[in-house]
């Protein structure tokens, strides 16, 4: 089937429309000037070098990491479970529960930092490593939890009861019989939470302070005060990280068909 | 003492919802007994609390001489082969067979025979490394069966095996699971709502209704001699009326039955195939009729309703809407006093 001109045209404008900002970044990023300038006038790896030895960014992407990593891999050990719970125990008021778990998607992120400061930092008086890091969790969880749960729902129930039948204790089976049977969606969680808390400002703006920021927190820091292209690198970088990340995953384990 | 024994079992559902009630078995060990009934009967229910996938609201479950109604289902060694066969997606044939051995310790070396020969008694020797995802139906269900089977349960419970197979496949099967309960001397609890299944493959068979047993009796027996309206009508006599005074009733209207009945008979029933049509006391008009080759199976309006005959194919001249006589023979009348 021939497509028509007009549909092949939106497709044209929107790939121009989703790519066109990131070729603008990207050019900027191997620019060789002193200012942010498009197109740039001499193209170098000067800014690239600049910002892969630089203290603050080396260290902000550091706690990116680490705080990324954590929260993911505690947003896991709660959401599974949860998302067992849910799908072989449905609680009373279940549908209450799954909007709860949709609410960090509906309310803005902004909010949830803003509330998460109020609680962390001025109540509580949490450190910020720690404030930020369950920010990062409670964020992550409902993501976890809906992966998994799509796919508990889709495995069948009389498995486990054969594998009880035959001698598995409930942990057993559930080791044995569950956690194979869902391995790439747990997979699958754990990279779309990872990049979520890798990519995540609102909730990381109210939660950083003193001495301790994650990547995207120190890069609109250092936009706010110097105009060079290193942040145009830096996005550069981490653009193509993310991508290989999201790349990878989509041909090793088809995360789209969980989302 | 029989070697399984349910003793006034209580089941149900959630609060309110009861399954099953009161319920007394008694199974001998080697015996292979059928649950019978429609759905909803409380024939799955039950065979469910007896693996211990739903606790007893009241009573209890002897087996082998020792009480398991409160056990762990993973403590009471008792083998079941689910409808879907449930076999484990993510492991191969060997490993879905040898799955029970492993949770049991058991060393490689014995594992490994053990596994083999139950592999090669269900007959699929050389599918060790197929995934279950690569079989077909059939044979997903002798690897349910070997994987129940492998870790030499005191019973063996059946939940619809065959009711996903086709009907050649069935029957097939049906030789089979007899061929190997004979061959292993196995304990075996069969549900199904097939009643020519039951029938094929049961040392006895138990009737279910409404959580309750209607009839417990060997094959024979249950399809001659049903004891109550129920059995009957699932054992094909198709047609069944109440008996009063010398008089069959039905929809109102009612007609003379030349026999005296035992005192005490309460209805009267008939197999289609007992059924004389176009000779006869009694006459009535045709709803429909249906060739099944040797013979035409009519449908025939008659003063006490509906009733069901058959005569051979060469005979049977008469179409929907006709006049016909036809006669109940009182000599073939199954005669139930309940």
């Amino acid at each position: 089937m021939k497509e028509g001109l007009f549909s092949r045209a939106m497709l044209w404008l929107v790939f121009l429309f989703l790519l066109g900002p990131f070729v603008i970044v990207f050019l900027a990023g191997f620019s060789a000037g002193d200012t942010l300038a498009f197109p740039p006038t001499s193209y170098s790896l000067r800014w690239i070098g600049e910002v892969l030895a630089s203290d603050e960014f080396q260290r902000a992407f550091r706690t990116s990491l680490e705080i990324g990593l954590l929260a993911t891999v505690i947003a896991l050990l709660l959401g599974v479970p949860v998302a067992y719970a849910m799908s072989r125990m449905p609680p009373p008021g279940m549908g209450v529960i799954k909007q709860i778990l949709t609410s960090p998607l509906i309310i803005p992120a902004m909010l949830v930092g803003l509330g998460l400061l109020r609680h962390f930092v001025l109540v509580v008086d949490a450190p910020v490593f720690l404030g930020l890091l369950i920010g990062h969790i409670g964020l992550l969880t409902p993501y976890a939890v809906r992966v998994v749960y799509a796919s508990l729902v889709n495995l069948r129930v009389d498995i486990e009861e054969a594998a009880i039948t035959l001698g598995a204790s409930r942990l057993q089976t559930f080791f044995m019989i569950v956690l194979p049977n869902i391995r790439s969606a747990v997979i699958a969680a754990f990279f779309l939470a990872f990049v979520t808390s890798f990519n995540q400002v609102p909730v990381s703006l109210f939660l950083t302070g003193p001495g301790i920021s994650t990547l995207p927190i120190e890069m609109l820091g250092h936009m706010e005060n110097s105009f060079d292209p290193s942040i145009a690198a830096l996005s550069t970088l981490l653009v193509l990280f993310t991508m290989a990340f999201v790349l990878v995953t989509e041909k090793v384990l088809g995360i789209s068909k969980y989302m | 003492m029989s070697y399984l024994e349910l003793h006034q079992l209580a089941l149900g559902y959630g609060k309110n919802k009861t399954a099953v009630e009161q319920l007394d078995l008694a199974v001998e060990q080697g015996e292979l007994i059928s649950l019978l009934g429609p759905s909803g009967c409380g024939k799955t229910t039950t065979m469910r609390a007896i693996a211990g996938l739903i606790d007893l609201r009241a009573g209890s479950i002897m087996l082998d001489g020792r009480d398991i109604g409160r056990l762990p289902p993973n403590k009471r060694n008792i083998g079941m082969v689910f409808q879907s066969y449930a076999l484990f997606p993510h492991l191969n044939v060997f490993d879905n067979v040898a799955f029970g051995l492993r949770l049991r310790k058991v060393d490689a070396v014995t594992l490994r025979s053990k596994v083999e020969r139950v592999i090669a008694a269900v007959g699929l020797s050389g599918f060790e490394t197929r995934l279950p995802a690569q079989m077909s139906g059939g044979q997903q269900q002798r690897v349910a069966l070997a994987r129940a089977i492998v870790i030499e349960p005191k019973l063996l419970l059946l939940d619809e095996p065959l009711s996903n197979l086709d009907a050649k496949l069935r029957v097939q099967m049906r030789a089979e699971l007899r061929r190997i309960q004979r061959e292993l001397g196995i304990t075996m609890l069969y549900v199904t709502h097939d009643q020519e299944e039951a029938l094929a493959l049961s040392d006895r068979i138990v009737v279910m209704n409404g959580g309750k047993i209607e009839q417990l009796d060997v094959p024979e027996n249950l399809f001659n001699a049903p004891r109550t309206r129920f059995v009957a009508n699932f054992m094909g006599f198709e047609n069944l009326f109440d008996y009063r005074d010398g008089f069959l009733h039905g929809e109102g209207g009612k007609l003379p039955f030349a026999v005296a009945p035992p005192d005490g008979t309460v209805c009267a029933g008939w197999r289609p195939e007992r059924v004389t049509v176009g000779a006869g006391p009694y006459s009535g008009t045709v709803l429909s009729r249906g060739f099944l080759g040797d013979d035409v199976e009519y449908l025939l309006q008659t003063p006490v309703g509906p009733v069901k005959g058959m005569t051979a194919a060469t005979a049977a001249r008469w179409r929907e809407g006709d006049s016909v006589d036809f006669a109940l023979p009182a000599g073939e009348a199954l005669l139930l006093q309940a």
